[in-house]
């Protein structure tokens, strides 16, 4: 074993390697960084280059580039309210006011440091409990997955914002959204109207930056003055107080991330918003979430890069991949001769050392280059409202077109740009909307899978995680509601007396 | 503000709320009955019922309606909080015609990239939205409204391999 | 050598047209950017193909290949985008199994018709469909799974309405009168793990992601459903060779070639597909196809043309036998 990790030493320590993690990395936070092009999409562009590296270097390069790129998109999600990537959508919930407070250094930097610590934490789960916890991507049957699904919507209380039926209402409005498409099981329309470009469902990048970047731009020409111009140069820093008191947050995140990574198709997003859910109902200030509240930044943060390490756990201790980049990264290595999966920790395991050691690397890198990253980008808050917010139109546009290459898309952006506009005016919470949307093709699909496996409804009851599930769903939406209901109360009474004095 | 203002603010509020409340239960009630049947295709034979592709659309559709009818209710029955927005910054004098600009400008962007090109759209509205935003130094609107369009433009199609519409000038490239 | 002689064919026809029927703006072909749309996303199993072959085009004609990914509708939206994109050889399409194949007959209202609108350059790789269960389960042969599926309900899985693995299962169903229920997923990368968990009973999975559990042991191949067996699982049978009455000549595989828009001059045609010749030759496209289970096809246009026609003609019997159609 000491043997093969040294080999793997040898083998990893090279100035190919290193070069490809940095550039990785690198290229992943500034793709990431741009709303409409994804760490998917970063994996693709990069994936032709690995084909003349050696597999180390190759993987590493990719690694890296993913890594970057689920970093990279709080960037804009802090700055101008545009998610780089879609698991950046829970970061700007606190990040933009954060920002609009003008602290945006802060809460850039807060967002650096729980994405290392997040990473750090998910590569070490990745080396030293793999073969361990992936058992569990196969525990999760269309069943189980359900149970999980129904529990992560209980989030949805959480995120609801001031008004706990107007969130609930976001939510199944993002829900009905997913609906639209091709019927997953027969193949029939739902809500198509024969249009063509409806039919793969709505994309889901032209949705996000619609919903949350559009609504600023439009706003702007409509009020009165610029409401805020971010200053960067406030040199607000995260104090090692603030850094202390979200520790735990972080953690928890990142282990909630672990376990999300785990599961295949899960994915960061949900992570995210589970992790900043938990952070929310365990603080002693909930009410401050969503105004501002550093914890949420971190708590999202963690949550999505947690889920980085994990996705290639199922990966590299089974052969299956997670999501579309472990399915570029799982092509990555068969072109390169290797399969991933249990045979390859018997014939190249001074491989998967030399790739573990990279991985480890990685969180350093991404903690050098995003500081870097930070500096610059950080200027664009410097540039006055009424030429930075055209500039952002045009990156909606742009990106939302790079999604399919397709002009429909452009509408679809434009189109929930109005609907998060009217939402912003009504008080209506965007996030459930989202997370409903995200969440509600699985949430359907794995209903329907249950019942085509087997006729016999005691199957959403097979097994004991299907029972924690239920378990905790129920309490997670008991508990959540009622202190929502709490809260109501409490702020009719301090209107009431504040009315009668 | 004196105590009338917050009554009359409440009473505002408040009634916005029901206006809500009563317009999404509408909405849900017609995307029942007519949305749902015409745009959702059943096949014949399902053997559960949750198979069927109609069974969440109404599921939703029923909460939908569902929450809205106790946000009505709470909206009518429980005293009003009024809502955090920042009234401070009220609209902009001429926010109409802004609004209207800004549509049509939004409009550009969905129609002229398969004719005009992206960049060339890009750069003229890009130009227009800075000019409405109170930029009026040429250099400003010229530098920034045509050197920024084009940089991104070749970062996507270079870089990032988007080749983004090119409309006229589609032969140049 | 089958191979070598249908690439010799081509040489020589392409050759033939090239002396005949050349233009004058055929004959500086390529001079700019050829972009190259594939009807799915980033990062799928036709994009990563399309950027391999779009890679060696560029190499070969010494001007730039973007890949364009225009996802969406099981493939049918792209391939109508390309089938009304400007007939002048700087927009190609990556055909497969779907978009001529299958949807044609799955897809009641298609906006494109898959012979009217496109010129076939030339066949790339196949894939052969292989019929897979759990290493747990009791069933050694396809013989015996077909045995236990008339008495009991099986599940199958796959990888969405209208995939050649939900077909290839259907065709199954229909021919054997298998008591067996198809339960789609999102994507093989979904599938495959319900398979290994138990929670499906048998796939007919894309060889490629089903390779890697194949040779780690976690699942058991019982067949191919190509005509001749994969040079890759040797020792696994094809169903038509298993003797089964009803599976005769049964043969489902996926493929993958490329296209043009109707109305590409021919010497464009001729120059792409002998382009594409030493593409499919070169040593890095052979690891490819290699590491993917796939086999490197090749031939003339007129080959493909054949082939798509038979592909056309198969899957419809498929679809009708099964009555499976989208609305």
């Amino acid at each position: 074993m000491l043997e093969n990790i040294a080999t793997g030493f040898e083998m990893f320590f090279t100035l190919g390697n290193l070069l490809a993690i940095t550039a990785g990395v690198c290229l992943g936070v500034t793709v990431g960084a741009i709303p409409g092009l994804t760490a998917t999409m970063a994996v693709a562009l990069a994936l032709p280059f690995t084909f003349n590296l050696d597999p180390v270097t190759g993987i590493l390069l990719l690694v890296g580039v993913y890594k970057g790129g689920v970093f990279g998109g709080s960037i804009t999600a802090i700055l101008i309210r545009a998610p780089g990537t879609p698991a950046a959508a829970c970061t700007l919930l606190d990040g933009y006011p954060l920002a609009q407070k003008g602290q945006a250094g802060k809460a850039l930097n807060m967002a650096l440091y729980a994405s290392c610590i997040a990473d750090f934490l998910s590569n070490l789960s990745l080396i030293f409990f793999a073969s361990l916890i992936a058992g569990l991507a196969l525990a999760f049957g269309p069943p189980e997955y359900f149970w999980l699904i129904c529990f992560s919507l209980t989030v949805v209380i959480s995120i609801s914002g001031s008004s706990l039926t107007k969130g609930l209402i976001s939510g199944l409005l993002g829900l009905l959204t997913s609906t639209i498409g091709l019927d997953l099981v027969y193949g029939t329309q739902r809500f198509t109207f024969d249009n063509f470009n409806l039919m793969g469902g709505v994309s889901y990048i032209p949705l996000l930056i619609g919903l949350f970047a559009l609504p600023e731009v439009i706003d702007f020409y409509v009020r009165k003055v610029a409401p805020f111009t971010v200053k960067t140069a406030d040199k607000s820093r995260v104090s090692l107080a603030e850094l202390k008191s979200s520790l735990v947050t972080i953690v928890r995140g990142s282990f909630i991330g672990v376990i999300i990574g785990t599961i295949p198709g899960a994915g960061a997003t949900a992570a995210a918003f589970l992790s900043y859910g938990e952070a929310r109902r365990t603080s002693k200030s909930p009410e401050t979430f969503g105004k501002g509240n550093i914890e949420g930044v971190a708590a999202s943060e963690a949550g999505n890069n947690g889920v980085a390490g994990a996705t290639l756990i199922p990966l590299l201790a089974l052969g299956i991949p997670g999501d579309v980049v472990t399915a570029v990264i799982l092509g990555a290595f068969m072109l390169q001769g290797l399969t991933p999966g249990p045979l390859m920790f018997q014939d190249n395991i001074t491989i998967i050392y030399a790739i573990f050691i990279g991985i480890m690397l990685s969180s350093v890198v991404l903690l050098g280059s995003g500081k870097l990253a930070i500096r610059y980008f950080a200027r664009i808050a410097d540039i006055p409202r009424h030429i930075l917010l055209p500039i952002v139109l045009m990156f909606c546009v742009f990106g939302s077109y790079a999604v399919q290459s397709q002009m429909f898309d452009v509408g679809v952006m434009l189109a929930f740009g109005l609907l998060g506009y009217i939402m912003m005016k009504i008080d209506m919470a965007a996030a459930p909307f989202l997370m409903g949307f995200i969440l509600g093709p699985l949430f359907e699909d794995n209903l329907r899978r249950s019942f085509l496996i087997s006729e016999d409804i005691t199957i959403f009851f097979r097994s004991p995680i299907c029972w924690i599930f239920i378990v905790i769903t129920i309490l997670s939406a008991f508990v959540g509601v009622r202190r929502e209901l709490r809260a109501t109360r409490a702020k009719r009474d301090a209107l009431r007396s504040s009315g009668a004095a | 503000m004196s105590e009338t203002d917050i009554d009359t603010e409440n009473r505002k509020g408040r009634r916005r709320e029901i206006v809500f409340a009563v317009l999404t239960i509408l909405a849900s009630v017609l995307f029942a009955f007519f949305v749902i049947p015409a745009g959702v295709t059943s096949p014949a034979s399902v053997k559960h019922l949750p198979l069927s592709p109609t069974f969440l659309p109404y599921v939703l559709t029923i909460g939908v309606g569902l929450f809205a009818l106790i946000h009505l209710l709470e909206a009518i029955f429980a005293a009003h909080i009024p809502g955090e927005d920042d009234a401070s910054l009220g609209t902009h004098p001429h926010w109409k015609s802004r609004v209207l600009m800004l549509v049509g400008l939004l409009v550009l962007y969905l129609l002229m990239p398969e004719r005009l090109g992206m960049p060339l759209t890009a750069i003229v509205v890009t130009i227009a939205l800075m000019a409405i935003g109170g930029e009026r130094r040429p250099l400003i609107l010229l530098g920034v409204g045509i050197a920024v369009p084009l940089l991104v433009y070749l970062f996507f199609a270079h870089v990032a391999q988007v080749p983004l519409p090119m409309g006229l000038f589609e032969d140049w490239m | 050598m089958k191979l070598n002689r249908r690439t010799l064919i081509g040489a020589v026809s392409a050759t033939a047209m090239l002396a005949f029927g050349g233009s004058a703006m055929a004959q500086d072909y390529p001079t700019k950017r050829i972009t190259l749309i594939v009807p799915y996303s980033a990062g799928g199993a036709t994009d990563v193909l399309a950027r391999q072959v779009a890679d060696g085009l560029a190499q070969v004609l010494d001007e730039t290949v973007t890949v364009e990914n225009r996802p969406g509708a099981g493939a049918t939206l792209g391939t109508t985008q390309a089938a009304n994109a400007r007939p002048d050889g700087y927009t190609l399409f990556m055909g497969q199994v779907s978009s001529h194949g299958i949807a044609p007959a799955v897809y009641k209202n298609l906006q494109y018709d898959p012979v009217e609108d496109f010129t076939p350059i030339k066949l790339i790789l196949s894939i052969p469909n292989v019929m897979v269960v759990n290493k747990d389960s009791p069933y050694q042969t396809a013989q015996e799974f077909l045995d236990a599926a008339k008495s009991e309900n099986m599940s199958f899985g796959s990888s969405g309405v209208g995939s050649s693995i939900h077909l290839s299962g259907e065709m199954f169903k229909a021919r054997t009168g298998a008591d067996m229920t198809h339960v789609p997923f999102r994507g093989s990368g979904e599938a495959v793990p319900a398979l290994l968990s138990g929670d499906v009973d048998v796939m007919f999975d894309n060889l490629p992601s089903a390779m890697p559990h194949i040779q780690s042991g976690a699942l058991r191949a019982l067949a191919v459903t190509t005509p001749e067996r994969s040079e890759h699982l040797e020792d696994v049978p094809t169903l038509d060779e298993l003797d089964i009455a009803e599976l005769d000549g049964f043969a489902a595989r996926s493929w993958f070639g490329l296209l043009a828009p109707a109305g590409t001059d021919d010497a464009v045609v001729a120059t792409l597909n002998e382009a594409l010749d030493e593409v499919l030759a070169s040593d890095s496209f052979k690891k490819f196809a290699d590491t993917r289970g796939g086999q490197i096809e090749g031939g003339s246009p007129e080959d493909f043309a054949k082939y798509i026609d038979g592909e056309l003609s198969s899957w419809k019997t498929v679809v009708d036998e099964a009555g499976v159609t989208v609305e």
